[in-house]
């Protein structure tokens, strides 16, 4: 339920499209957001319910993924703060394209499809950073359909774990929102557990990662980039 | 000093079936008051098989991805928080 508090300033300013947008511009996408809060786990919307609006993360973890009629998940993206997702639903005036799951307590700020389209028409400079958007995302999904139709599921789980490790570099603490368990892996590497499961202790018996508990530690990163390139 | 991590269990999800016991290698599971439960943490040696064979998708056991050379914890595992 919203409850009339408005997201910062500084937040819009790190979305990456919304970085360079005049301050008066950011300022009204400001006075139209209102929050949404989820608890871990809780469903955000559904794939093909009514445009949802445009999300902001505020703070937490988000999973946009898309279910198959037998239940295996595939996952799009993991969004964290200053991440924006369902902009094709606010552009096209189409249903959610994908379902979206709170994967920690989160906050999002939430802009009705009616205001985006009344301060896009206001403002160019949005409908702007909008198309740049798309356009990003666009080239993810190109990169994604690559992934799942040219590589193997170890090649691909090596270039899933250089990105992880990428995210989590320089972080003294770890959140737990940024752990991922071997399901989720495959959900995002569009295979089963157990390939993920298999092409992990492969990837240990090569040597270019080892298991310790909880940890996936990358022991030689040419190695795994090697392996992630090998297709 | 880092807490140690375990597998998480979801008791809302969790119908209390027990395929989890079997898989655990290490003795770690147990039913409690119809639930699974981590009753030998210290057992626990973080295998994962509790997950694959969880038919409610109950358990989880996450994993964090680092490099080993990351300066920012030197060789030494970051904490989770």
């Amino acid at each position: 339920m919203p409850d009339g508090s408005r997201p910062d300033l500084a937040l819009l300013q790190r979305v990456p499209y919304f970085a360079k947008l005049p301050l008066d511009v950011l300022a009204a996408l400001t006075a139209a957001a209102n929050d949404r809060r989820f608890v871990r786990g809780q469903m955000i919307f559904l794939e093909g319910e009514p445009c949802a609006g445009l999300f902001i993360v505020g703070s937490g973890t988000v999973k946009i993924l898309k279910l198959s009629p037998q239940g295996r998940e595939q996952i799009l993206a993991r969004l964290g703060p200053s991440h924006t997702f369902n902009e094709v639903a606010v552009l096209d005036g189409g249903p959610n394209p994908a379902s979206a799951e709170a994967m920690a307590d989160t906050v999002t700020w939430v802009i009705s499809r009616a205001d985006m389209q009344r301060l896009a028409q206001q403002y160019p400079a949005l409908s702007w950073a909008l198309i740049e958007s798309i356009a990003a995302r666009a080239r993810h999904l190109v990169e994604m359909v690559e992934d799942l139709s040219l590589r193997s599921v170890k090649s691909r789980l090596a270039k899933l774990l250089l990105h992880e490790a990428g995210r989590t570099t320089g972080q003294s603490e770890i959140d737990r929102g940024q752990m991922m368990t071997q399901t989720e892996m495959a959900a995002r590497l569009g295979t089963v557990r157990e390939m993920v499961g298999r092409a992990l202790r492969e990837l240990a018996d090569e040597g270019v990662i080892a298991l310790d508990r909880h940890r996936i530690v990358i022991a030689d990163r040419q190695g795994l980039a090697a392996v992630a390139d090998g297709f | 000093m880092e807490p140690k991590i375990f597998p998480e269990i979801d008791a809302a999800l969790c119908d209390g079936c027990g395929k989890c016991l079997p898989a655990c290698m290490s003795g770690a599971l147990g039913v409690r008051a119809g639930k699974a439960t981590l009753i030998r943490p210290d057992l626990c040696r973080y295998d994962g098989n509790c997950e694959l064979v969880c038919p409610t998708d109950a358990i989880r056991v996450p994993y964090v991805i680092v490099f080993r050379e990351d300066p920012a914890w030197a060789g030494q595992n970051p904490l989770i928080s």
